[in-house]
């Protein structure tokens, strides 16, 4: 019997259906973020994770090249270090137990990019002149970022190993954090600024804060 | 090597004409989308070359896979040691690192495979002469481990001769170099180091075991 499901693709293969399905999911998404309240930056967090987490699998056949890093980075800019690190446990978690594997570097991971969410809120003002994005200092911090995570995420060998491996292990790794970095400067220059556009619109302000407590009071 | 050179020229060129002619909104993209392109088309390339060039960074004492290629860690290697009769025609120097697929990753010319010598002395800083096969996975018995690992060299350069006698299978030759009929030499049989206790048709291994033969005198 034919088996619709028995199809061997290619990384290459995988690849291409990968961006065709995200996509439909950019697509859908920005149709509906269209129609959105100005204010709903909690649904805006969500759209986000779906982005970061649909990202990473989805480019998951190339090496260690995922748009998370820069999302996180983006979200740390215009909602802060809290939600950063709320959208960087989601994403971690839910990506690595839906495809690319769950255990104690999850932590790890979760920890790395919060840091990145975090270094993001810290920097906002130096990150955009003008209430604009300065796409090559973002560029340039998610290129360091990218050594930085995985510099982090390197620390959770120390759990079964002692010290002495650190050291080699990171130096191993070094190819694999130059892609991650590099992917991050193109992400950068591709994504920061039709993403910051989208954020702006549902960013929050001390002001929009204040008045809806008062609201609500 | 070659390739890599070439591909990285063509890189250096183009990141050089795209900062001439293109806009400054858009330079960083097409650089870093160059940057990309050959990195994933290279990765296979220079994945091996790092991990060529990691191995001499690696500590050669206390665990059984340090010495290894690191993307070895976890799996099952099989290493054949000639250096104390050291006429093995093909690996006269060094340890060659040969893949699954048969080919050699590296040479490490100071790998010692951690072995301790059959009169219980440590064999210590003595480098190993030979082979080392590894990224094996999923056997159990030492004996089919051995067979199937040598089946992945091309020219059967590493062929094993054994008998079968009363107490199992008996290894008498491999590679062209056999025991000494008055036993004068003898090929032993060492798992993570240390001397097996048991013949190889016998020899239960574990997911990250490294097995050793060497010929002893």
């Amino acid at each position: 019997m034919f088996d619709a499901h028995n199809i061997a693709l290619s990384a290459t293969e995988t690849l291409l259906l990968n961006a065709a399905i995200l996509g439909i999911i950019v697509f859908a998404l920005l149709k509906a973020e269209r129609k959105l309240d100005e204010s709903s930056s909690w649904i805006m967090l969500g759209i986000l994770a779906i982005f970061a987490i649909g990202g990473r699998i989805l480019f998951e056949p190339l090496p260690n090249i995922q748009p998370v890093t820069v999302i996180v980075l983006l979200t740390g800019i215009y909602f802060g270090a809290p939600r950063a690190f709320a959208l960087a446990g989601i994403v971690a978690l839910l990506s690595n137990l839906l495809v690319v594997g769950h255990g104690p570097w999850t932590l790890f991971q979760v920890i790395g990019w919060g840091g990145v969410g975090i270094t993001g809120a810290l920097l906002s003002d130096w990150l955009r002149t003008d209430q604009k994005l300065n796409v090559n200092r973002i560029a340039l911090v998610a290129f360091i970022s990218g050594f930085a995570f995985n510099w982090i995420v390197s620390l959770s060998i120390l759990i079964q190993t002692d010290i002495s491996v650190l050291l080699p292990y990171i130096f191993n790794g070094l190819l694999y954090d130059f892609y991650h970095a590099t992917g991050n400067l193109a992400f950068a220059a591709w994504m920061a600024v039709p993403l910051g556009e989208l954020m702006h619109r549902h960013r929050i302000t001390p002001n929009e804060n204040a008045v809806s407590e008062v609201v609500t009071n | 090597m070659q390739d890599l050179t070439l591909v990285f020229g063509a890189v250096a060129i183009i990141t050089i004409v795209i900062m001439k002619t293109i806009d400054e909104d858009n330079r960083l993209k097409f650089i870093s989308g160059t940057w990309i392109l050959a990195l994933v088309l290279t990765a296979p390339m220079l994945s091996e070359l790092w991990a060529s060039q990691a191995i001499s960074y690696v500590d050669d004492d206390g665990n059984s896979h340090d010495g290894l290629p690191q993307k070895w860690n976890g799996t099952q290697v099989i290493c054949f040691d000639f250096s104390s009769d050291s006429s093995h025609p093909v690996f006269m120097s060094g340890t060659t690192m040969i893949s699954t697929s048969g080919e050699s990753i590296s040479v490490n010319d100071a790998f010692n495979g951690s072995v301790a010598s059959w009169d219980g002395s440590f064999v210590g800083d003595a480098a190993m002469t030979g082979v080392c096969i590894g990224g094996l996975s999923g056997y159990t018995n030492g004996f089919d481990l051995t067979l199937d690992a040598v089946a992945l060299l091309p020219n059967r350069d590493l062929e094993v001769i054994y008998d079968v006698g009363d107490y199992g299978s008996f290894v008498t030759s491999i590679g062209g170099v056999a025991q000494a009929d008055d036993w004068s030499s003898w090929w032993g049989l060492y798992i993570n180091g240390a001397e097996a206790s048991v013949g190889i048709g016998d020899l239960q291994i574990d997911a990250d075991d490294v097995i050793t033969w060497r010929i002893e005198s």
